[in-house]
């Protein structure tokens, strides 16, 4: 499995909502960046960052940003990442972002995601400018790299970002086989 | 009496180095007598053979570290995955505090 390399185009996919509707690139059309995470319920690194990723959607929304979550682990392994328990969380958290069930799994592999939380994010004509990390800590407190902050404040003033490249920190994404 | 520990760990999982440099500069700043034991979890089978509800696992004297673990969201109790600690202020994190550390290991030292 190969990693979407920076600079590359998004990989078309098609996935459902936990509310209900279908989302692909195209839902996504009028925003000027778009930040696709893989994410999921049960990783302890995702729940460390999320309350920050809910923070950067609603600060950049009006701003033209969209991110969006999106959960591949495999539920029969890891039942708290069911569809509905990922409805539940979305509705705990007050999700202000889409959060799509790759149950195929075939968008993470397609984009050689790994692990959770992994953002790849997308300039306006969908090349990958940013992937990795959302910012150098789990501890909010400690933070001293705000790498996708960072990457979107560049991609707004049409800039590349200052570091389009880090690793990503967090849980193995739970593959089915 | 000297604390036997159990550091039990899964590689796939990033903070294992760093709460096992953690537990070590607690145990040295409180001056407590212990054995570390790391332990490493390779597959699911050891998983379910050694208890272990995800990485790091601090086993003190046979006794998890943490009187209310918390559940990994895994199918089985026992399952190769990484481990949620919860703090004081109700936040979830991939590792303990160090302070909560301190106090888990003193309370364990004197009971």
């Amino acid at each position: 499995m190969s990693r979407l390399p920076i600079g590359a185009s998004a990989i078309p996919f098609e996935l459902p909502g936990i509310d209900g509707r279908h989302y692909s690139l195209e839902t996504f059309a009028d925003h000027q960046v778009l930040g696709l995470i893989f994410s999921c319920n049960h990783c302890p690194y995702v729940q460390a960052w999320e309350e920050r990723m809910i923070d950067v959607q609603h600060e950049y929304a009006e701003r033209g940003v969209a991110l969006v979550l999106i959960n591949a682990n495999d539920p029969q392994k890891y039942p708290v990442d069911s569809f509905e328990a990922m409805q539940q969380r979305a509705q705990t958290f007050k999700y202000p972002f889409p959060y799509l069930h790759d149950q195929p799994q075939t968008t993470a592999r397609a984009y050689g995601a790994e692990r959770t939380p992994e953002v790849f994010l997308f300039n306006q004509a969908r090349e990958l400018v940013y992937h990795g990390a959302v910012d150098d800590n789990r501890e909010p407190e400690h933070v001293q790299q705000h790498y996708l902050r960072n990457a979107i404040e560049a991609v707004l003033a049409n800039q590349p970002p200052p570091i389009s490249e880090t690793p990503a920190v967090g849980c193995t994404i739970k593959w089915s086989v | 009496m000297t604390l036997s520990i159990d550091y039990l760990w899964w590689a796939e999982c990033p903070s294992h180095e760093e709460g096992l440099a953690l537990l070590r500069a607690v145990i040295a700043a409180e001056g407590i007598d212990a054995v570390i034991r790391r332990v490493e979890v390779c597959d699911e089978s050891d998983a379910q053979r050694l208890h272990f509800i995800g990485s790091p696992t601090i086993l003190v004297n046979g006794q998890d570290i943490d009187p209310h673990p918390v559940a990994s969201g895994a199918a089985s109790i026992y399952a190769l995955t990484c481990r949620a600690y919860q703090r004081d202020d109700g936040r979830m994190a991939p590792l303990p505090t160090r302070e909560w550390l301190r106090r888990r290991l003193s309370a364990l030292n004197t009971s």
